[in-house]
This record gives C-alpha cells, sequence and structure tokens, in this order.
C-alpha cells in the first residue's frame, strides 16, 4: 500500500517539476541579409513609436512563450530572446511591437512580433 | 501481491504515456473550397509559415505549396496542451491568387488540451495578407 502511494506522490512530483515552458523564436530578413552582430550585443527597443534616425526594417522577430498551470508571461519574459533575434538579424533596434495572450486549457500563451531596424546613420 | 501489482502497474502507464506522447497525427487535405488570396503562391507561402510561428507550431515542412507545423506537448497539472499537426496546402489558381486549405490533426495522447486551429490560422493568414 505504502509503495503504490509512493508512486503515485512520485508520478505527481515528476508531472510538477516537468510541467512545462516552452519558448520558440525566430527571425525572418524582410530583404536583404545583413551580417549578425554579437548575441548581447546593444539593441534599442522602441516598444511605440519610432527613432529620430533614418533606419530602414530589415527583419521580422518572433518571440512565442507558453506555460503551464495557468502561469503567464509578459513582454519582459521575451525580451532577452527578442534581443538575440534582432542581433542575429543584425538590427540595431526593434520597432512594430505587437504582443497577444491566449490560452488553451491550463496553458497560458504569450506572443510578441516585432520589427528589427537598421540605422543609416 | 497487491502491492506488487499496483507498484507495476504505475511505471508501465508511465511508459504507455511517455509513448504515447511521442505519436504525431499526420492531417489530411480536407476537401473544402478553402479561402481565396489575391496574392501570389510564394507570398502566400511566407504568411503561412509566418501565421504558423504565431500559432507556437514549429514548422516542419516548407514546401513551395505546403507547409505543415506541430505544435510542442506541455505537461499541465490537469490538461497539457499541444500535439497538433496542422497542415496547410496551396492551390496556385492565378499568378496573383492562390487557394489555401488547413487541417488540423490531433494525436491520440493528450487529446483533451488540443484545438482545432484552422480558424486562426486562417485569420492569422488574412491579417498578415491583409485580406
Amino acid at each position: 500500500m505504502r509503495k503504490g502511494i509512493c508512486s503515485i506522490v512520485i508520478l505527481l512530483v515528476v508531472i510538477l517539476l516537468t510541467s512545462c515552458a516552452t519558448t520558440q523564436s525566430r527571425y525572418s530578413m524582410l530583404g536583404q541579409s545583413y551580417p549578425s552582430r554579437a548575441e548581447d550585443c546593444k539593441v534599442d527597443i522602441f516598444k511605440t513609436g519610432s527613432p529620430d534616425k533614418k533606419f530602414i526594417k530589415v527583419s521580422r522577430l518572433d518571440v512565442h512563450l507558453e506555460k503551464t498551470h495557468f502561469i503567464g508571461s509578459s513582454f519582459e519574459d521575451a525580451l532577452p530572446e527578442l534581443k538575440k533575434q534582432a542581433c542575429k538579424s543584425g538590427a540595431d533596434a526593434i520597432i512594430d511591437v505587437q504582443e497577444r495572450s491566449s490560452m488553451v486549457g491550463e496553458t497560458k500563451i504569450y506572443h510578441v512580433t516585432a520589427t528589427g531596424i537598421k540605422y543609416l546613420e | 501481491m497487491r502491492e506488487n501489482r499496483s507498484a507495476m502497474i504505475f511505471p508501465v502507464v508511465l511508459l504507455l504515456v511517455v509513448a504515447l506522447a511521442g505519436c504525431a497525427s499526420i492531417p489530411t487535405k480536407p476537401e473544402v473550397e478553402g479561402v481565396i488570396f489575391q496574392k501570389p503562391a510564394d507570398v502566400v507561402q511566407k504568411a503561412a509559415v509566418d501565421a504558423l510561428v504565431v500559432m507556437g507550431f514549429d514548422v516542419k515542412k516548407s514546401d513551395p505549396l505546403y507547409v505543415e507545423g506541430f505544435r510542442p506537448r506541455k505537461v499541465g497539472l490537469f490538461v497539457g496542451s499541444g500535439g497538433e499537426t496542422v497542415g496547410i496546402w496551396l492551390e496556385s489558381l492565378e499568378p496573383s491568387k492562390t487557394r489555401v486549405r488547413v487541417s488540423t490533426a490531433k494525436s491520440l495522447a493528450g487529446v483533451v488540451g488540443q484545438k482545432n486551429w484552422d480558424a486562426e490560422i486562417r485569420a492569422e493568414m488574412e491579417k498578415i495578407l491583409g485580406k
């Protein structure tokens, strides 16, 4: 009897520990390719508006976060990955940030799409 | 004896769950009219890929006239999610006219936490293509 209870407890602990949090991210170039920048490069974030400098749009950036157990995600959670993808695509800054949240069962979904830009001056 | 049996059942159930979790279903091309976009097939194909990414699918196939994505599985406390496979078929009707058909296949394991993504993917493609 004790063994059975133990097995159930272990199974529950395993399920809890493996509570999934997945992060998917990518960039796609909008036209011409640019050399990647260092993974931890400096990226300016314009959650609203755009920079005063002249720029061109170079990439589409997507970061998708899903967490089970009704745990939500925010822009701050996605930001490191968003910056990483911007650097990979050779972008200097991020504009046109679009966030969306939804839910499937107990999985909370957060997706952010943005545009990577390159300064011309 | 009963204790031994219950101790054996759980690993077997666990193995079965893990084994089933590896299975993915294959979507079948739906016999429906689909949606027609006034855009060339290559532009619509790119929008199909972007729509899958927005919905959290890993793009597994990205052919000129077929795109397929799989949603990674998530283990939940009560109901997990993921495990669906979506197929998007494109048909070039004219140089600037493309028909799109979408179909979601749910897998055997975790079907309770799965959903049909057809409408949301079509809506996202419409948003991207500005229909």
